[in-house]
C-alpha cells in the first residue's frame, strides 16, 4: 500500500500546527493475510493539512478543560456537565481489556499498561462530531484498532467487532440506563482503518474517567455514539453486534452512523454544527471531513443505512 | 406579610435566582447551549407555574389574594422563552439564517417551540391592567386561554428536544395533564 504520510507528531505539534494529521503506518504494519481484508482498497492517507481543503480554515484543538467537562457519558447521569462530576468515582487502573470472540484465533487479556509497552503511541488531531449536531477538534493519543486486532489473530469469522463498556453498578449511578452495557460495534473494515483506534489519552494527558478512560474507541468518521468509552472486552465476532443506541431507539440510531449532512437526524437537521467553545455554527462535512479516506467503504453513499 | 409586599419579595428571589443561574451558565464549557438551555427550561417551569393558580386558589381560597403574581410568573417565563430563541439566533447559531432554515425544516420540536412562543406574544403585551381593562375581563380571558395551547406546546418541545425521555419533562407534563384534567372537570 503507497503511504503518504507517516509522520509521528511530536508533542509540540498541538500548539505549533494544531492540524489534521492521519497516519499511514498503520495500514503499513498490516500485511494482514486472510481473504477477510480483501475488499480494503489502497488509498492514500492525508497529508498532513489536507484536511483544511474543504475550506473551512486551520482546525483549532478544542481547549483541555472544554474537553474534559462536555460530555455524553449517560451511565455517570445525562446532562453533559454530569459525568465530569459523577465519574471521578470510577477505577480506572488496574484495567485489563479482554479480547475474544469466535472471530479470534488468538484470545487474551491485555492490562492497559502491556498495550502501551508493546504498542507506540500516536498523536492524532481529529474532529469529534456529536449526534446532536455539536463539535469539537480533539488531540487524541492512542493505538491504531488495526494493530490489537491484527493480534488477535481474525479468522474468516472475525466479520464484525462488538465493543463493551465497563458496567458496573456500584460504581456508575446510572449504569443501567440502558438496561445492560453500553455495546458498540464496526465491521471489521472499519476497524481495521488506519483512521479508527484506540485511545488512551488528549493532548498527551491520561483519559480522565468522563472521556472514557482508560481506553476508548476513536472513529473520526462516524457519530460520537460510536466510540464507546472506558472499553473492557473487544470480540471478533460473525453477525453484527445490536450497539446500545439502535436497540433503545431503531428509528433513530443505527449501526454505521456515519456522519452525513443530507441525512438529517428524524428530529433534528445534521447540515451543521456547533463548535463547542465557540459561538455559530459551521456546515457538517461527509464523513466529518474524511470521505477521501472513508468513502470506498460504502458502496451507496445515497442509502440512508449508512448515516444514522 | 403583606400579600403585596410577599409578591414583590418573590420576584426579586426569582430575580436574583434567574442571575444566579445565568452567572453559573456563563461559566460552563459550552456558554451557548447552557444559557440556551437553562432560560428554557426555566421559562417551563415559570409558565407551568402560572397554570397553578387557578386550582390552588380553589382549594385555598387565601392564596387568591396572589392572583397578580401569576402575571409577573407569566412575564418572566415569557422574558426568558425570548431569550432562548435570541440566543437560538444570536450565539448558536450566529445570524446564519440559511442555516437555521436548514434546522427548522422538517424539525418538530423547533416548531412546537416557536409556535408556543408566538401564541405567548398577545398574552405577554395583554398581561397588565390597562390593556386587561380595555379588552374587559371576559375577553382578556378568552385571549389567555390560549396559555392552555402554549404551554402544553412549550413542553412537548422540551420532551422532544432530549435524545432520551428524562425525568424532567416527563414530570412537568405529569403536572400539566393534572392541571388540564381538572379545568376539564371544573369547567362549567
Ligand atoms: C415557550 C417557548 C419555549 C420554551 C418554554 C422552550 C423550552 C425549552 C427547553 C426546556 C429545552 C430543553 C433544555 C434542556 O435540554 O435542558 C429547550 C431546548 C431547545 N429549544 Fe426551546 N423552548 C421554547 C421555544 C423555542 C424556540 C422558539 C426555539 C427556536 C426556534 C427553541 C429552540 C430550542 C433548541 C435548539 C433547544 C435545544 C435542543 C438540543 O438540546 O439540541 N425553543 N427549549
Amino acid at each position: 500500500m503507497p503511504i503518504k504520510s507517516s509522520e509521528i507528531t511530536p508533542e509540540a505539534l498541538y500548539r505549533q500546527r494544531r492540524r489534521m494529521i492521519a497516519l499511514g503506518l498503520a495500514s503499513l504494519t498490516l500485511p494482514l493475510t486472510s481473504g477477510l481484508f480483501a475488499n480494503t482498497k489502497e488509498q492514500d492517507m492525508p497529508e498532513l493539512g489536507d484536511i483544511d481543503s474543504d475550506g473551512q480554515g486551520k482546525l483549532t484543538a478544542t481547549k483541555l478543560e472544554t474537553i474534559n467537562s462536555y460530555n455524553n457519558y449517560y451511565e455517570f447521569g445525562f446532562a453533559k456537565t454530569d459525568p465530569s462530576q459523577a465519574a471521578k468515582t470510577l477505577i480506572t487502573s488496574p484495567w485489563s481489556v479482554e479480547i475474544g470472540g469466535e472471530g479470534a484465533d488468538k484470545p487474551g487479556l491485555y492490562d492497559i499498561a502491556d498495550l502501551h509497552s508493546e504498542y507506540a503511541i500516536e498523536n492524532r488531531i481529529y474532529r469529534f462530531r456529536c449526534v446532536e449536531a455539536w463539535a469539537m477538534v480533539i488531540p487524541w493519543n492512542g493505538i491504531p484498532l488495526a494493530k490489537v486486532i491484527k493480534a488477535a489473530q481474525p479468522n474468516s469469522k472475525a466479520r464484525y467487532v462488538r465493543f463493551q463498556t465497563l458496567h458496573d453498578t456500584q460504581q456508575m449511578p446510572n449504569a443501567n440506563w440502558a438496561g445492560g452495557p453500553y455495546i458498540e460495534g464496526l465491521t471489521i473494515t472499519e476497524a481495521i482503518h488506519p483512521l479508527a483506534m484506540l485511545a488512551t489519552g488528549i493532548y498527551n494527558q491520561p483519559l480522565e474517567q468522563q472521556t472514557g478512560a482508560p481506553i476508548r474507541l476513536v472513529v473520526p468518521w462516524k457519530y460520537g455514539f460510536k466510540y464507546a468509552k472506558s472499553i473492557v472486552r473487544i470480540d471478533l465476532v460473525e453477525s453484527m453486534p445490536r450497539n446500545t443506541w439502535w436497540r433503545q431507539n431503531p428509528n433513530e440510531y443505527g449501526f454505521y452512523a456515519n456522519v452525513n449532512p443530507r441525512f438529517d437526524h428524524p428530529r433534528w437537521s445534521q447540515a451543521s454544527e456547533r463548535v463547542i467553545g465557540s459561538f455559530g455554527r459551521q456546515k457538517t462535512l461527509l464523513f466529518n471531513g474524511y470521505a477521501d479516506q472513508v468513502a470506498y467503504l460504502y458502496p451507496d453513499l445515497s442509502d440512508r443505512r449508512y448515516f444514522y | 406579610m403583606r400579600p403585596k409586599r410577599l409578591i414583590l419579595a418573590i420576584n426579586l428571589v426569582i430575580l436574583l435566582l434567574l442571575l444566579g443561574q445565568m452567572l453559573a451558565a456563563i461559566q460552563a464549557s459550552d456558554m451557548a447551549s447552557e444559557l440556551r438551555d437553562t432560560s428554557g427550561r426555566w421559562a417551563s417551569y415559570l409558565l407551568l407555574a402560572t397554570m397553578l393558580f387557578t386550582p390552588l386558589g380553589y382549594y385555598r381560597p387565601v392564596l387568591r389574594r396572589y392572583l397578580p403574581l401569576r402575571r409577573h410568573l407569566g412575564l418572566w417565563g415569557f422574558a426568558l422563552a425570548m431569550m432562548h430563541l435570541l440566543i437560538w439566533v444570536t450565539l448558536e447559531f450566529g445570524f446564519a439564517w440559511a442555516l437555521m432554515w436548514q434546522e427548522m425544516d422538517g424539525n418538530l420540536f423547533i416548531w412546537l417551540g416557536l409556535v408556543a412562543l408566538l401564541l405567548l406574544v398577545p398574552l405577554a403585551l395583554t398581561s397588565n391592567t390597562r390593556a386587561m381593562r380595555k379588552l374587559g375581563y371576559r375577553n382578556w380571558q378568552a385571549w389567555h386561554s390560549l396559555t392552555y395551547v402554549a404551554v402544553p406546546l412549550a413542553l412537548g418541545h422540551y420532551l422532544l428536544a432530549q435524545k432520551v425521555v428524562t425525568a424532567e419533562p416527563v414530570l412537568l407534563l405529569v403536572v400539566l395533564v393534572m392541571v388540564l384534567v381538572w379545568r376539564y372537570r371544573h369547567a362549567h
